[in-house]
């Protein structure tokens, strides 16, 4: 075993791995403000995309994406995961129209911003939305309630039209919080597609079809694997990484030199 | 020790109160907005649209209920810097936002 591995050490070329190591950064001479590197840059400035542009993504692109997302760690190394791969137009609007579908009736039981305050329908969804806040919190939350609302309205897609879809299902048995390791996968995935000028958008609300038993037998969702999450791929309109975006400081807890500090 | 009560927790906020919600604002300079529209295809609130004619044209927030949720995103694909957010969305009860600093942009130091 030791053989092998020497054998490869001493199979590459020493310059052309201190030249690779290089292109990111020499970790010991990197100091406080100096800019930020191609992989750190590459993060700050990736985005969620909501317009795409009806060009299809090469197939070859979409393996290389999904070749990256097999090497993510996981707990255990278990891998909880396996793709289901969308390119066909049609069937990605079926999705859509059925995920839209889904919001229309939730939205018509819940949705209480539609209705003057004062009325009966007004105060009757109202009190169905607190109890399904009740039952489901994290749903509730008012974001994805405002998104359910405007895709009710046709103001908003599920999907965001795009050429491929991705389905990373979760595996239920993974070890320890597998839905860490899918969103880890996700990460290696959208990050690549982000580094080969791509575009991509997590999409919750595709969880829809992980309810549907017709959906479900149609994308080869079988117990035990669980459809929670998609991502949407394809190329952006637009510049969307133009400049990079705020986003809100949070409190870290910094223990050093026996105390404690707060710091944003 | 918790962060917030059991009430609180329990007290579900009215989207469309101005007591229980806050969104995300945003700040448009109409001296660089050239309303070419990107920032309106984008925004995945639907909160922004144009208005005026040809050279007159810029962009605003829509009258009504505009749920911002402070992605920021006008900002990354406006090409004249003429967009961004000033402050993020908050709600009372259980979706209160804890521990936040003011959005800010990558620092370095």
């Amino acid at each position: 075993m030791n053989d092998v591995a020497t054998e490869i050490v001493r199979e590459e070329d020493p310059e052309k791995i201190e030249e690779q190591a290089g292109q990111v950064a020499k970790i010991d001479e990197i100091e406080e403000g100096a800019p930020w590197n191609i992989v750190e840059e590459a993060f700050l400035k990736r985005r969620s995309i909501r317009k795409f542009k009806k060009k299809q993504v090469p197939a070859h692109l979409i393996r290389r994406m999904l070749e990256v997302g097999r090497f993510a760690p996981s707990q255990g190394n278990c891998q909880p995961w396996k793709m289901v791969v969308v390119r066909d137009r049609e069937m990605i609007e079926e999705m859509e129209n059925y995920c839209a579908g889904e919001c229309r009736k939730i939205a018509g039981m819940v949705d209480y911003t539609v209705h003057e305050k004062g009325t009966f329908a007004r105060w009757k969804t109202e009190m169905l939305a607190k109890l399904l806040a009740k039952w489901k919190p994290n749903s509730m939350h008012p974001v994805p309630f405002a998104a359910v609302s405007l895709v009710a309205r046709n103001r908003f897609a599920v999907f965001h039209h795009p050429p491929t879809v991705i389905f990373p299902l979760m595996d239920k048995r993974g070890i320890g919080h597998p839905e860490i390791d899918l969103g880890i996968v996700g990460t290696n995935i959208v990050m690549t597609a982000h580094s080969l000028g791509l575009g991509t958008c997590w999409v919750g609300l595709a969880s829809f079809l992980n309810d549907s038993p017709e959906w479900r037998e149609r994308l080869g969702v079988e117990e035990p694997y669980q459809l929670i999450e998609a991502i949407s791929v394809g190329y952006s309109l637009g510049k969307p990484t133009l400049n990079t975006v705020s986003r809100e400081t949070h409190e870290t807890a910094w223990f050093e030199a026996g105390k404690k500090d707060l710091v944003y | 020790m918790a962060l917030l009560t059991k009430k609180e927790m329990k007290r579900i906020p009215i989207v469309d109160d101005a007591n229980d919600a806050q969104y995300g604002v945003v700040a448009i300079d109409p001296d660089k907005c050239s309303g070419c529209k990107m920032c309106t295809l984008i925004c995945p609130s639907n909160v922004l649209e144009v208005f005026g004619e040809k050279r007159e044209r810029r962009v605003r927030v829509k009258a009504g209920l505009a749920m911002c949720l402070a992605c920021d995103n006008c900002h990354a694909i406006c090409e004249r810097g003429a967009i961004s957010i000033v402050r993020g969305y908050d709600f009372v009860g259980r979706y209160k936002q804890l521990d936040r600093g003011a959005p800010t942009q990558p620092r370095l130091e």
